[in-house]
């Protein structure tokens, strides 16, 4: 079996109409009932005062042809069919046995008017052929039924007072009906129209637009959703394209090696350099962009290791002073050589809980930076590392005062292949991935890595890292 | 204490069971002395026992099987039956026990003594029969009648019993001897109720009337030819009729709420008592009359010579029918 698939406005609109044909229909039959009960008591009410008086007329009288010619006349005036009896026989006097005669009144009926009760009923009566709403008043002597005031109406008269009210309820409510289906088929649409822009937009955005957007015209959840998704488009927008930057970023800087190597291959092979000295050269060049590839691939690989999420650290309790003294130890033959000057201020107390390993390569890796935008004359490198008691954490500043960075640029350190240096000179050197690579390790260790610089001041690269606390 | 109530009212509930489950039907006993007034209460389904002569209320027997009617079998044993009812219950006023149960089948409207107090008449309407019992619960005979049979009169002279029927309103006369109706007439619609005087060759007969018009007169007839002599105007339904001496007829009009009494010679009243609220029986010892008002549960006692309410006595819920038992004096 096929199942009808809605969709969703079509179900809310189902829904919320078959709501309100139910509640119609719920009113409508309730209010029939009560009209109807409502009627029928008011003709009731009327019909018992009405007898009551003629009883009462009764008392004063007895069965005179006067009372009998002044309830002729009640009965001209009524809308009701009134009479009174003194028969015996159409009082039911011989219910007891087993006389095969219809009185006006059933055996309980006599007992209750005899007990001085007023009986109403209403229902088919044989006698009088069709279904009527009947009244009885019992005329008593005592507990003497000596007669009863009969007033009935047909029922078709009441029936024919409410079809005229239902045929204003009926029509009416089919209006309202009507009414409210199309004004539902047009809320509904208007609330689900946000959804079927939204899925367009998703759609358009699974081809690689993200370029669409959907415009937020409500502060609903629908509104919401709306802004989440043109968050995400923009979110996807950018990550898109940041890989293709980075996938040409990665193209470019192996070009870089890749054509130094074959270049010099080639002119190897083709015999261009014929003098000892000459290929020992090119094989010095060769090696040496061999072994900047490889480092290329090393850092990416190190990035991607720890880019994922589950990158094991091996973590030991650490005296931070130290293990930065021990790598400026190596650096101090590179600033030497370039005649900059090297200036520690080191707080021996910070105590982290640290992978030694990685903490060396974030310290190596900013000094490598910072050293290689150092100037060539009076360069200076400052490294400090000092405890921020209030943040309980470590904060580690690698000064230079090289060149600085635009404001603009500065947010983007630390981007993949990201660089100040917008024409990729080998001139600084450097892979592009040091910083990320800091900034992950940094974040590995649940800690916050920034860059502040001024343009032809300097830059200040900071690490904070949370200390260990003995608990 | 609270918990245990509930465990004592179902061992007495059971106990109670278990007594009336094992006990034959008793009821109070009835003293053969006095002169008693038993009252038939068909709303409430009881009989109760009055003294006839001052009224007192003896005892209430409330059956729990199905009844309408009874019948004064002899001095003590009473039948109580009904249409619905399956069976007749023979029932004993000095032991208060019941002494026989006949299985008849439901549509016994009716039940007449003869007149030799060794047979019984009961008149059945789902089967259209007058069915003849021994007073020891025998069927001797059956004899098929009209639709409706109710009012049954025995002229022991002739050995015949008149049937009237309810619902096609003719009399049937049946010959006892040969068990065959030998002749029927017409009588007024809704017959019941009526009188033979076999002194007079009379069958004075009573009833409820047509359609609309309620029976205003009773027919006399003659028990000879069937032919109807006159009409005496007693409106309106006489329904009961009790004969005082030769000449004095007392006749009960329901309809109407009206003693009359009847001079019968000329079938004029000479004299009337309103009385009760629809009035359906009447009985007499031959000193009181005692009228049962249905819907005022009243007993009226009345002095046929002054034509007086003597005293009016409380009956059950719905008194329809009475018999009067005289007492042996000890």
């Amino acid at each position: 079996m096929k199942r009808i698939s809605l969709k969703l406005n079509q179900k809310l609109w189902l829904l919320v109409s078959s709501g309100v044909i139910f509640t119609v229909l719920v009113t409508y039959a309730l209010t029939q009932y009560l009209y109807e009960k409502l009627y029928v008591q008011n003709i009731e009410a009327s019909l018992t005062y009405q007898g009551e008086h003629i009883a009462k007329m009764y008392e004063n009288e007895g069965f005179t042809p006067a009372f009998r010619a002044a309830v002729d006349r009640i009965n001209k005036a009524s809308e009701a069919e009134i009479f009174v009896t003194e028969n015996p026989r159409q009082l039911g006097a011989c219910l007891p046995f087993e006389v095969e005669y219809d009185a006006l009144i059933t055996e309980e009926e006599r007992s209750l008017l005899v007990a001085g009760r007023t009986v109403s009923k209403i229902g088919y009566e044989g006698r009088f052929g069709r279904q009527i709403m009947a009244v009885i008043v019992p005329l008593l002597n005592g507990k003497r039924l000596e007669g009863i005031v009969y007033l009935y109406l047909p029922l078709a008269s009441i029936t024919e007072a409410v079809s005229e009210v239902r045929d204003v309820i009926l029509i009416s409510s089919f209006i309202f009906v009507l009414f409210s289906l199309y004004i539902v088929r047009h809320l509904v649409n208007r609330m689900t129209r946000p959804l079927r822009q939204m899925e367009h937009a998703a759609a358009h955005m699974a081809l690689g637009n993200f370029k669409e957007k959907f415009a937020v015209t409500s502060e609903d959840e629908v509104g919401n959703l709306g802004l989440a998704l043109n968050h995400m488009a923009s979110a996807l927008e950018q990550v898109d394209a940041q890989r293709r930057e980075f996938l040409a970023n990665i193209s470019h800087e192996l070009r870089t090696p890749l054509s130094y190597i074959r270049g010099y291959s080639e002119a190897m092979i083709e015999g261009v350099a014929d003098t000892p000295e000459q290929r020992e050269r090119y094989l010095h060049l060769i090696h040496r962009e061999a072994g900047r590839m490889e480092r290329l691939v090393h850092d990416l690989l190190d990035l991607a290791q720890l880019e994922g999420s589950s990158y094991p650290l091996r973590t030991t309790l650490l005296p931070l002073g130290q293990l930065v003294e021990d790598t400026l130890e190596k650096f101090k033959p590179f600033i030497a050589e370039k005649g900059a000057v090297l200036t520690v201020d080191i707080n021996p107390d910070a105590i982290i809980w640290g992978d030694e390993d990685r903490l060396e390569q974030v310290v190596h890796n900013l000094c490598d930076n910072a050293l290689r935008h150092l100037p060539e004359k009076e360069g200076v490198l400052h490294v400090c590392l000092h405890i921020d008691q209030s943040a309980d954490q470590c904060v580690l500043a690698v000064t230079d005062n090289g060149c600085g960075i635009p404001p603009e640029e500065v947010s983007r350190l630390g981007e993949r292949f990201y660089r100040v240096d917008k024409a990729r000179t080998r001139k600084h050197g450097g892979s592009g991935l040091g910083l990320s690579i800091v900034k992950q390790i940094v974040h590995l260790h649940k800690g916050t890595f920034t860059i502040e610089s001024k343009e032809n001041e300097g830059t200040t690269a900071i690490v904070r890292l949370p200390l260990y606390e003995d608990e | 204490m609270g918990k245990k109530r509930p465990v004592i009212i179902l061992i007495l509930a059971f106990i109670w069971l278990f007594m009336t489950g094992c006990q034959p039907i008793t009821f109070a006993k009835i003293p053969d002395g006095a002169s008693i007034l038993a009252v038939l209460n068909a709303r409430e389904q009881t009989v109760s026992f009055l003294n006839a002569e001052n009224g007192k209320s003896i005892a209430t027997w409330k059956p729990d099987f199905m009844f309408s009617r009874m019948l004064l079998m002899n001095s003590h044993t009473v039948l109580l039956y009904g249409k619905n009812a399956e069976d007749v219950h023979m029932l004993d006023m000095r032991t208060g026990k019941q002494t026989g149960v006949w299985k008849t089948g439901k549509g016994i409207v009716n039940a007449t003594l003869s007149i030799s107090s060794d047979k019984i008449y009961f008149a059945d309407k789902l089967r259209g029969t007058v069915r003849i019992y021994t007073t020891a619960g025998q069927q001797r005979d059956e004899i098929k009648v009209g639709p409706s049979p109710f009012t049954m009169l025995e002229d022991k002279t002739h050995d015949t019993l008149y049937v009237m029927d309810l619902q096609d309103a003719r009399m049937r006369e049946v010959d006892l001897a040969t068990s065959r109706v030998v002749r029927t007439f017409r009588l007024n619609e809704s017959p019941m109720g009526g009188l033979l005087a076999a002194d007079r060759g009379e069958l004075w007969i009573g009833g409820h009337g047509r359609g609309d018009f309620p029976e205003e007169e009773v027919s006399v007839f003659s028990s000879k030819t069937g032919q109807k002599l006159r009409n005496v105007h007693a409106p309106f339904m006489p329904v009961e009729f009790v004969r005082y001496n030769k000449d004095t007829l007392f006749v009960l009009s329901h309809g109407s709420n009206t003693l009359r009494r009847i001079a019968m010679d000329t079938g004029q009243s000479t004299g009337e008592l309103a009385l009760g609220a629809n009035p359906f029986g009447m009985v007499s010892n031959g000193r009181l009359l005692y009228i049962t008002s249905y819907e005022s549960n009243q007993i009226y006692m009345v002095d046929p010579e002054t034509m007086r309410t003597l005293k009016t006595l409380r009956a059950g819920d719905g008194p329809i029918q009475m018999f009067v038992r005289e007492g042996d004096g000890q």
